[in-house]
């Protein structure tokens, strides 16, 4: 009798080992996975618009040149590129500090990651052209993309950054030297 | 007399053997109760996690949201700049401020909800924040917008939390 009583404390113990054992593996998988999908589907169509949302929002600010300042923070940055893609954010050169600051407090510390790709048209084939000005890698399923034109002009500063790669459309006829393309890509990692 | 030893021990060893199966018998029914358990716990998991996602039978308050998004297209809207006309999220930030200033923001919803809207700097410092302070453990609508004005070359991050 008392070795069966024994034997059967045995195995309700190995039962609640088990079952403790089972309850913190599940608990774990539970916590280490974000839940948030990251492949498109019904069920993530409104993080989806909330997002292009925030992308138009941060797009025409970081484009919007107010009276108080010479050029938009993104043209600025742009007269002033060296022409070659960044990688993991925007570094720091001349003139790029406005943008940076504010690229930073809208996607990087919201867990937000970005690529923002620059068309222009090149000046031989006079074919649109785009470059990437900062790559943080290929974008998830979820990603949205939103676009917007800046205005280059004669009265820019010349023979530096983004005028550089493109040419004045017109010659002197107007004040309008070209157009580039802001592509934002952005999406929630 | 060794027949008679080896009855006694037959004896003994079937005894022994019906009280052992009948141990195990038991706790055949105990791992099956436990197996049962986290069966029932995993289903439950996986139905509670499921609601959350799939949208239809999501539990998740999106009232919230939308009235927090709809707070914020009003202000950025209603107080756009007639010099920032040419772009969305200019705003005039004085005629903005004054509003937020003289209004009760529990109006903007009906008395329905408590709205707080909070305005900060690109350094993540608080400009102006008006309404009741946001509860901890509630669900809340939130929303974050950007905003540019006329009058400076900073730009502006506008919160609004309701709930």
């Amino acid at each position: 009798m008392v070795k069966n009583e024994v034997k059967a404390q045995t195995f309700t113990f190995e039962a609640v080992m088990a079952l403790i054992v089972l309850t913190l593996v599940i608990i774990l998988i539970v916590l280490a996975i974000p839940l948030t999908p990251l492949t498109s589907s019904a069920a993530n169509v409104q993080v989806e618009n909330a997002l292009e949302s925030y992308g138009v929002d941060v797009l025409n600010v970081i484009c919007y040149k107010s009276p108080a300042e010479d050029y938009s923070p993104m043209k600025e940055a742009l007269l002033f590129w060296n022409g070659e893609t960044m990688y993991g954010g925007i570094y720091d050169y001349p003139y790029s500090s406005r943008l940076k600051n504010i690229i930073s407090e809208t996607f990087e510390k919201e867990g937000i990651a970005y690529n923002i790709e620059i068309g222009y048209f090149e000046p031989v084939t006079m074919s649109f052209k785009t470059v990437y000005f900062v790559w943080n890698g290929y974008p998830s399923d979820n990603a949205v993309t939103v676009s917007k034109i800046i205005t280059l002009y004669d009265t820019d500063p010349t023979n530096q950054g983004i005028k550089v790669f493109t040419f004045d459309i017109d010659g002197d006829v107007s004040n309008l030297y070209n157009v580039v393309e802001v592509r934002l890509t952005i999406w929630r990692m | 007399m060794i027949t008679i030893i080896m009855d006694k021990k037959r004896n003994e060893c079937e005894i022994v053997n019906r009280y052992k199966s009948c141990g195990q018998e038991g706790q055949v029914g105990i791992d099956y109760i436990t197996g049962i358990v986290i069966f029932v716990g995993v289903v439950y998991l996986v139905l509670y996690l499921s609601t959350n996602i799939i949208t239809p039978i999501s539990k998740e308050r999106l009232d919230t949201q939308y009235m927090a998004q709809s707070i914020s297209d009003f202000l950025i809207i209603n107080f756009s700049s007639e010099r920032g006309v040419k772009s969305l999220n200019v705003v005039n930030l004085t005629r903005m401020l004054s509003y937020l200033n003289s209004t009760e923001l529990n109006e903007l919803t009906n008395w329905r909800y408590h709205v707080n809207i909070t305005i900060r700097d690109m350094s993540g410092n608080v400009v102006q924040s008006f309404g009741n302070k946001v509860p901890e453990f509630v669900d809340v609508g939130y929303v974050k917008r950007v905003i540019s004005t006329t009058q400076t070359a900073e730009r502006f991050i506008l919160e609004v939390f309701v709930w």
